[in-house]
């Protein structure tokens, strides 16, 4: 493993760059210049064709933020020729605009006072990162998709690879970071048609290493496919309230839907999340505790400093059941009078920043997932994440998983139903955590929205849990 | 830009090429309750290129594909070291020959629009909107576009056009008895007037009233069920995915020409058409990436697949000669009015917190927030619970409203009848 390489591009904006400050500090309150270099290699192979693509969300651009008569605006573009130029043609742009909009009122933000920060920080990656064998790379996938082709009812298995090298810069009056890290992301797809009827499963994995993690998913594909094949003859559930043991990825989704949004204090400005009023409030059982963090795990969505500027910590959201604390970007905290926690998040360069979860989890307990099996009388082992949508404004959830194994008496009985509607009011489902894993997985293969746009990687995941839910 | 990067790849011995330049103007405001939380201006030029290699075996001829995009700064040294590991890694990855579409030609000039004007009269017309006593606008974000493409590929496609979009995302509080809930709401757009904005905003304050009122819903078996919601064009996409020539081709989807999807008579049978130009839709592209034209297609007549569309690559490898892309389509209107449709007791759903289709297996529902049950006697607002359907159990028993509506760039049924429905909510 060697330390990640800061971008060469961007140490050569470097110098314009802090000249377009320092021009347009003259001009305005405050001042400050996101760069981004985001590149990889996406590889593809499927039954009958394979791609070595540019990774999907590789970009190379600039954003200014600016603070002029008590109101923020920015400005992104991707050529940096003529500094002064440049320069001018923002001072113009947005001066236009604030015209057009001068008869809105202003929201109240105070202008950010930004500590003084200066580093560069890189992740570790492995060469392979820099050289890649692509040819290497390309036969580890055909391997895993040759195996599951072999397999009885496959018509279709796609392997994704994913090697991504994020750089970013951000420079203001008073602060001068740089960073660089590398991640990689394997997705495999397998599509099943049996008499007419089709079927999919999906499962992957995602972290800081290299091309090795294709060969991990070998083992997954077996289970994987075990469990497709029976989802062809699996009845609905009978909608009710169930004992159910979510797996690391249902449970992150339950993270990331329940409580990961609820707590974007950007929702706070707006008054739209109900986790501001009750703060320090207990709502969750006693052995629940759950983090959100860029520091902490190294995932997709670890980083050292955010896109604006804020250096990066471990937020922990519930500690033992109690709201403590929730995740916040540089404005929304500067409007609610707290510090930033370092979430603030851009879906790109040409996009806002919003508070946005990271890598988002549940914390461990001393519980066995055969202890947790053990104590079901009847119930449901949830599995597959589909999709989750949240309703931070009243706590209501909405998870759709792809297959619940049934357990009676206290054992899987290798049954599975198909599709499972996981819905209920957040505090209940977290109250009624009765049992709680000893390992933490985390999966960053997902894209987060806010609404239905401005997706960002994110991490989520968990140990093992088990709790009371409406299935349906 | 586009003139640079062709002459480095004259002399680069590529097999072909394509390349793309998207150059992109966004204006955008951002909004608490009224007040301007930001606005931001975006200016963008996107330079996509696809390096193809081919390679001759003794299995048959080969073609491999890699792409990257090229940025603004880069040298020329730099892009022709680009396009060496372009040219490496395509014949890395190879696959059965195809063609790049050819000889396509249409030039438009590019046109700046008027964004700072388009804006205002989006934000003029919602600080238009005055709060009821019950329902008020939470916050909002604006966004205007304009985008200019310039398609090349080295067998003579030289294309060029003009598109704009806008983009209105609106939560809306209501307040009843001290209970406040919100609804999300997006519309996409183009040409509206303030008039328009402002009736489609006052449509939200009313669900957003009814949600307030609604009481929970209760679980039911076997009952009808009426979609009448933003969400039925997703009802039909599925359609468009079965025919997606990506889709046959990966063995997503097995649909062939000339199937019938809908053998049953207790149905109104689905035409669906895709058009090229549909008015006020935001997706009018005369054009895919990869150069061909959009054109007009029937999709399916009376339950009968009759076209796939899609992109070039997989439709290569299908057979087909051409194929168009989908930017916009329309459903035939069905046999019963929504008032016909209304007689008997039902549950209309206009409203799920997430409506989500699985276009592979066929399953589609979500958790409700807004519907309304009618006993037989009294209509009630209801929230919450959910449903669950399978295409291919709906489409034996399913009929389509005469009324239809506009979303964006579909028309169609502006609801959708279903039988038999079980609805997960209150013991």
């Amino acid at each position: 493993m060697i330390n990640a390489r800061q971008s060469e591009y961007l140490l050569g904006c470097k110098e314009k760059l802090e000249q377009l400050v320092d021009i347009l500090k003259n001009e305005y309150d405050y001042v400050s210049v996101l760069a981004t270099d985001v590149s990889g290699l996406s590889y593809a192979v499927n039954r009958k064709t394979s791609s070595i693509n540019e990774f999907r969300d590789s970009e190379r651009g600039f954003v200014v933020r600016v603070y002029c008569n008590g109101g923020y605006s920015e400005y992104s573009f991707n050529r940096l020729d003529d500094v002064n130029e440049t320069a001018q043609q923002i001072i113009t742009a947005l001066n236009a605009q604030s015209s057009v909009l001068e008869s809105s009122a202003k929201l109240k933000t105070p202008l950010l006072e930004e500590e003084e920060a200066e580093g560069e920080f890189a992740g570790e990656v492995s060469e392979e990162f820099y050289r890649p064998d692509n040819e290497k790379i390309l036969a580890r996938m055909k391997r895993l998709r040759d195996k599951g082709m072999a397999k009885e009812h496959v018509v279709n298995c796609s392997v994704n690879y994913s090697m991504q090298l994020v750089n970013k810069m951000f420079i203001s009056p008073s602060r001068n970071l740089i960073q660089a890290w590398g991640v990689s992301y394997v997705s495999c797809v397998m599509v099943l048609n049996k008499d007419g009827d089709t079927q999919f499963t999906n499962f992957g994995d995602t972290g800081w290493q290299g091309s090795e993690i294709i060969d991990k998913q070998a083992d997954k594909m077996d289970q994987a496919y075990e469990d497709v094949v029976k989802m062809f003859d699996a009845p609905n559930i009978t909608p009710g309230e169930y004992e159910v043991i979510c797996t690391p990825a249902a449970a992150g989704l339950i993270a990331h839907e329940a409580f990961g949004h609820g707590v974007e204090m950007d929702m706070f400005v707006k008054n739209r999340a109900i986790a501001r009023e009750h703060m320090g409030e207990k709502l969750a059982s006693t052995i629940t505790n759950m983090y959100d963090g860029a520091q902490g795990v190294r995932q997709t969505a670890s980083y050292f400093f955010d896109d604006e500027g804020t250096l990066a910590q471990k937020t922990q959201i519930i500690d033992k059941g109690y709201l403590v604390s929730g995740i916040c970007d540089a404005l929304s905290a500067a409007r609610l009078g707290v510090k930033p926690t370092g979430n603030g998040r851009r879906e790109s360069f040409e996009r806002k920043v919003y508070t946005r979860m990271t890598n988002t989890y549940f914390g461990t307990q001393a519980n066995s997932l055969e202890e947790m099996i053990k104590s079901v009388k009847y119930g449901f082992l949830v599995d597959g994440v589909d999709s989750g949508m949240e309703d931070p404004k009243h706590w209501g959830i909405q998870c759709i998983l792809s297959r619940a194994k049934e357990i009676r008496n206290g054992r899987l009985t290798g049954k599975i139903f198909t599709p499972v509607v996981l819905t209920g009011y957040v505090p209940d489902l977290l109250s009624n955590i009765s049992m709680v894993g000893t390992d933490i997985e985390l999966d960053g293969n997902g894209h987060c929205g806010k609404g239905y746009k401005e997706w960002v990687i994110v991490s989520d995941g968990g140990p093992y849990l088990k709790t009371k839910v409406r299935l349906g | 830009m586009l003139d640079r990067i062709i002459n480095i790849l004259q002399q680069a011995e590529v097999s072909d090429y394509r390349l793309m330049e998207l150059t992109t103007v966004s204006h955008q405001a951002f909004f608490v309750r009224q007040k301007l939380d930001q606005h931001r201006i975006s200016d963008t030029v996107h330079v996509t290129l696809d390096v193809y290699m081919d390679k001759e075996t003794e299995n048959g001829r080969f073609r491999g594909k890699a792409s990257c995009e090229v940025h603004p700064n880069e040298t020329d040294e730099q892009i022709r070291a680009q396009i060496e590991k372009l040219k490496f890694n395509a014949l890395l990855a190879v696959n059965p020959y195809y063609q790049l579409v050819k000889d396509e030609k249409y030039r438009e000039e590019r046109v700046s629009h008027d964004l700072y004007g388009a804006l205002k009269t989006v934000v003029d017309a919602m600080h238009g909107i005055q709060d009821t006593e019950s329902e008020k606008i939470n916050s909002y974000e604006v966004f205007v576009n304009e985008y200019y493409y310039h398609i090349v590929n080295s067998q003579g496609t030289d294309i060029s056009f003009n598109t704009m979009d806008e983009q209105l995302e609106v939560v809306i509080n209501s307040v009843n008895e001290g209970h406040e809930i919100e609804l999300y709401h997006v519309i996409n757009f183009v040409d509206r007037t303030a008039e328009e904005i402002t009736s489609e905003i006052m449509d939200v304050f009313r669900h957003a009233r009814e949600r307030n009122r609604a009481v929970p819903t209760k679980k039911m078996d076997k009952v009808r069920v009426l979609l009448s919601g933003d969400f039925n064009d997703s009802f039909f996409e599925y359609f468009l995915t079965r025919t997606n020539t990506q889709a046959v081709f990966l063995g997503y989807c097995s649909t062939k020409i000339g199937d019938n999807c809908q053998e049953s008579d207790q149905c109104d049978k689905i035409t669906l058409r895709a058009v090229a130009h549909l008015d006020k839709s935001s997706n009018n592209l005369p054009y895919s990436k990869d150069g061909n034209k959009a054109m007009d297609l029937t999709i399916i007549e009376n339950g009968i697949y009759q076209n796939y569309w899609g992109d070039q690559i997989t439709a290569c490898y299908l057979g087909l000669e051409n194929v168009s892309p989908v930017y916009n389509f329309i459903v035939e209107p069905g046999s019963r009015s929504a008032e016909e449709m209304k007689k008997e007791p039902y549950l209309e759903l206009v409203q799920f917190s997430d409506f989500m289709m699985d276009p592979i297996v066929g399953n589609f529902g979500g958790e409700i927030r807004l519907g309304y049950y009618f006993d037989g006697n009294t209509v009630i607002p209801v929230t919450g619970g959910s449903i669950t359907c399978n295409m291919n159990a709906v489409l034996k028993h399913v009929y389509f409203s005469k009324e239809t509506r506009q979303l964006n760039n579909c028309i169609v049924p502006a609801t959708i009848e279903l039988f038999d429905v079980n609805v997960s909510g209150e013991q």
